[in-house]
């Protein structure tokens, strides 16, 4: 019966299991938000560097360039040679002379291995003007083209 | 008398508790982050290799590409002759604005045909053809002009000189580049003087597909005191493919 009675001792006790407790509560806690903390790492920089890959996989060229100086009507075939699909914003068309300008900023998608038509109308241009011809694609990558009106 | 634990030995438990779990952390979170980091840093120079192997092999192609009509004029033909090491797929020929796409595979240094694509004559026409690659090569014959002569016949008009020899320097000096269709009694001849520090390039134009002879002489700078001939034999005879 005098283990029951005696007490002494018991606060040591007390005091290491409170104290791996607060230990082991807090190291668990820090484990787990390291855990988490990492995983949004790994996923949002796995994310970025994804990006940046279709960033630099991207490639499309100004394949074939016609006017019609009846419609006023520029066309431009841009060419996604790359593997990765493109979204062109915008292609813009200046006039060597500057006094013409024109663009086409529909979002046009255009799949790998394919080629788009676009279209830039109305532009006014003359005979034996030069145009000088830009392509935007969503990503930030440009594609340039010139051609002179015959 | 029993000796009590003391604080010093709470702690020590705590503090190998607190250890175990830092190398916890350490093992599970912050080293696979690491690795992970460096896993998709590697993928990611890896596509930049590739990305630019690819420009690379695209900046290689090499295609001289001919049209010419054939049988009544209402056809055209395409010949083109892969110039590079690598395989070419040319998957598209324009004829003006109008394109065909196609898939005819080019080995390296080899050379193919399409043929019979139907054209509505009289009229202008240029032809590109367009690679796999995103390259695109017109041809050397552009603008093949068909006129009416009536009767309701047609005629190719060539232009006089829709063909070139290619002249290309690759040392310094002064170079004279005769161009014959005959050593000894030739109906065209033509002088070109290159001055070339160091390269340099020239197109030479010829009136029509035949054999060529050149001759080059070489004067290599006034601050040489010796003045060396050079004078490729004239056995170099370039023949462009004739039409038809």
């Amino acid at each position: 019966m005098r283990i029951l009675t005696d007490k002494r001792g018991l606060s040591p006790v007390v005091a290491t299991i409170i104290l791996c407790g607060v230990v082991l509560i807090l190291g668990i806690s820090a484990w787990s938000l390291t855990y988490t903390v990492s995983s949004n790492l790994q996923t949002s920089y796995y994310e970025d560097i994804e990006k940046q890959i279709d960033k630099i996989s991207e490639r499309f060229t100004v394949e074939h360039i016609a006017y019609n100086s009846k419609e006023l009507t520029l066309r431009v075939w841009v060419y996604n040679y790359g593997d990765v699909d493109i979204e062109v914003i915008q292609v813009v068309a200046i006039v060597s002379t500057g006094d013409a300008e024109g663009a086409n900023n529909t979002a046009i998608p255009i799949t790998h291995g394919k080629m788009v038509k676009i279209e830039i109308s109305p532009l006014n241009a003359a005979e034996g003007d030069e145009l000088s011809i830009t392509v935007m694609s969503r990503r930030n990558n440009f594609a340039y083209a010139t051609y002179a009106i015959k | 008398m029993r000796r009590m634990p003391s604080s010093r030995a709470n702690s020590g438990i705590a503090t190998v508790l607190g250890m175990l779990i830092f190398i916890g952390v350490l093992f599970t979170c912050v080293i696979p982050l690491f690795l992970y980091v460096n896993q998709v840093n590697s993928f990611y120079n890896q596509r930049v290799v590739e990305m630019s192997q690819f420009d690379q092999d695209r900046e290689t192609e090499n295609l001289l590409v001919y049209a010419f009509p054939v049988g009544n004029l209402t056809q055209l033909n395409v010949y083109i002759k892969n110039k590079c090491a690598l395989e070419v797929r040319v998957v598209r020929v324009w004829v003006n604005q109008i394109s065909y796409n196609i898939s005819l595979i080019l080995s390296g240094v080899s050379e193919g045909n399409l043929q019979n694509i139907t054209i509505s004559i009289p009229g202008n026409f240029d032809i590109w053809v367009t690679t796999e690659r995103g390259n695109v090569f017109a041809s050397f014959t552009n603008t093949i002009q068909i006129i009416a002569i009536g009767g309701g016949c047609y005629r190719w008009v060539q232009g006089a000189y829709n063909f070139g020899i290619p002249i290309l320097v690759t040392q310094s000096g002064t170079f004279k580049v005769t161009v014959t269709d005959n050593v000894t009694n030739p109906s065209f001849q033509t002088v070109v003087n290159i001055k070339a520090a160091p390269n340099a390039y020239r197109l030479i134009q010829v009136p029509k597909p035949g054999i060529y002879y050149i001759n080059v002489d070489i004067e290599l700078w006034q601050t040489e005191i010796r003045q060396v001939d050079w004078e490729v034999p004239i056995a170099p005879q370039v023949q462009i493919p004739q039409g038809p």
